[in-house]
């Protein structure tokens, strides 16, 4: 049995501020490994096992610390979990001796069918349990313990439990870690109205292994969490308080859509840093 | 009031599919919420279709370039409202957009003068494959010297497919491999019998127009086959086979 915190063992080498790896930047990084302490992979673009994937996979893995970010265990979903899809996962996580794996808290597939999109949960007790045991069962096939992502959601559905409470209570039923994705609590604390501090104040944070920001887009009546802008004030103020309680927390910057020029992640990843760098200096 | 979660998952999956549908217990929770429910449906419904429709703008980047986007466009809503997608894996989506363009090509007077294009897009289907084929074990000759001959084995490499064609669908897809290409036809199209190898070489798919006899017996060869079964059996001689092998289209193994 697991201790309920995440240890810095189990972290590996991960310390800092990272980026998700995008196609773009893919030889500029790799000719240039000093610029990022570590790279978070997608690892549904990395699951074929022939060609140019493993290829790649093997050039990553020699020069940086990784993550494996999912989207595709359907952890909230009732369908079968695929055993093919996670024996992948495992052995790309053992390919690049990954020092973390996650999928988000929502489901992406129903009676065989996928959807492609972070689709949302009811959050109570009863879908508590069913998530947490399919989070076990995920945990005993990879071998190792995963980090659950919070998600945006552009509904609400019909709860007996907050946010915060429904992630919390999650994590410490399936033993498993937190992936705190700051835009998302207030993407959706503008969609639903919601309150991003208080969800943020309701999780275990010692469970919390490791923090997302990236840009939303503004879309006049909503926030979609489009991942294709640079990171908001407002998420930027709310990442300052999750890192005053989380400062030794790797962070990664992700951004999926109108790719802009590595340096403009860079940046962005020099910001979290400092932010970081400043509370663990009060701390 | 408490509803089963795949109950729940059902509902919300139907009005992701049908637009003018709602789901009753979303719709009173989300009631005092900024963003209106059927604005929040949208939003999924519009990100799911889009992630499937990038999924086709990207294997069939030749057939889009060829009828321009706003053709490609109309092709690729109706293929992705009728086929869902039966697998995580975004990069196996699209498998029966040739069949779907075959039976557009029926369908639609507009399509006389390309009735070639289903044709080409399974060949572009079949180049996106072969980028993801598994690599052969390498197999090493000196074991050669200790296996009986009647077990030594010959397959189609998996990093090769194959494609007949009524139509020289390699040189329009040749012809139009880059973005900035004319979107239109000026290779001459000949109606004939075209045999063409779909292979992944240094990682990138190379297409080419094989002989009869080639295809012939390649196409023998998706199966496994023994040497001495070849000889004997279909008259293909190991001298043959050599300069497959050579070219790495086909594979040795050992058979029992």
């Amino acid at each position: 049995m697991h201790n309920t915190a995440f240890s810095t063992r189990e972290r590996g080498s991960l310390a800092g501020t990272g980026i998700g790896l995008r196609g773009p930047h893919f030889e500029q990084l790799l000719a240039a490994p000093s610029r990022v302490p570590w790279l978070e992979l997608l690892a549904d673009n990395f699951l074929a096992r022939g060609g140019l994937v493993p290829a790649q996979l093997q050039r990553i893995a020699a020069q940086f610390p990784v993550t494996l970010h999912c989207v595709g265990m359907n952890l909230g979903g009732v369908d079968a979990l695929d055993r093919h899809y996670l024996e992948r996962i495992r052995a790309i996580a053992r390919q690049t001796d990954a020092a973390i794996i996650s999928d988000h808290l929502c489901f992406t597939a129903l009676n065989g069918r996928h959807y492609h999109e972070l689709l949302p949960l009811p959050y109570n007790d009863d879908v508590v349990e069913h998530v947490a045991k399919r989070i076990r069962q995920v945990q005993d096939m990879l071998e190792q313990r995963i980090l659950v992502e919070n998600v945006s959601a552009y509904v609400r559905a019909s709860s007996t439990l907050s946010e915060g409470q429904f992630i919390a209570a999650v994590a410490q039923r399936a033993d498993c870690g937190i992936l705190l994705d700051v835009n998302n609590l207030y993407v959706n604390q503008i969609n639903l109205g919601t309150d991003a501090e208080a969800a943020l104040r309701a999780l275990p944070i010692e469970r919390v292994a490791e923090i997302h920001l990236g840009g939303y887009e503004d879309k006049g009546r909503y926030l979609l969490d489009a991942h294709s802008r640079p990171v908001s004030d407002p998420v930027w103020e709310l990442f300052d308080k999750a890192v005053a309680m989380l400062p030794e927390v790797p962070v990664c910057i992700e951004w999926d859509n109108d790719i802009p020029p590595l340096e403009t992640l860079l940046a962005e990843a020099r910001r979290a840093t400092a932010l970081q760098s400043r509370h663990r200096a009060v701390a | 009031m408490s509803i089963r979660l795949a109950d729940w998952q059902g509902e919300f999956a139907d009005a992701l599919d049908a637009a003018n549908q709602t789901m009753p217990c979303i719709t009173t929770a989300s009631s005092d919420t900024p963003l209106p429910v059927d604005m929040g449906l949208a939003v999924y419904r519009q990100s799911s279709v889009s992630a499937r429709r990038r999924a086709l703008d990207e294997i069939y980047a030749v057939c889009c370039r060829l009828l321009g986007e706003a053709c490609f466009n109309t092709l690729t809503r109706e293929y992705v409202q009728r086929f869902a997608s039966h697998s995580g894996d975004l990069n196996r989506y699209g498998e029966s957009f040739p069949r779907f363009v075959d039976e557009i090509l029926r369908r639609e007077p507009g399509f006389a003068d390309v009735p070639w294009l289903s044709d080409l897009v399974h060949l572009e289907w079949l180049c996106h494959l072969v980028y993801y084929r598994n690599d052969d074990a390498p197999f090493d000759a000196q074991r050669l010297v200790d296996i009986p001959p009647q077990q030594v084995m010959v397959a189609l490499s998996s990093h090769v497919l194959l494609l007949r064609s009524d139509w020289p669908v390699h040189a329009i897809w040749q012809a139009h491999q880059q973005a900035h290409d004319t979107p239109s036809v000026t290779t001459p199209i000949v109606e004939g019998d075209w045999h063409l190898l779909v292979e992944r070489r240094s990682f990138r798919a190379h297409v080419e127009a094989v002989d009869a006899e080639t295809y012939r017996i390649l196409t023998l060869l998706a199966n496994a086959r023994s040497i001495s079964g070849l000889a004997e059996r279909h008259d293909i001689e190991p001298t043959q086979l050599a300069g497959y092998l050579q070219r790495g289209w086909v594979r040795l193994g050992v058979g029992d």
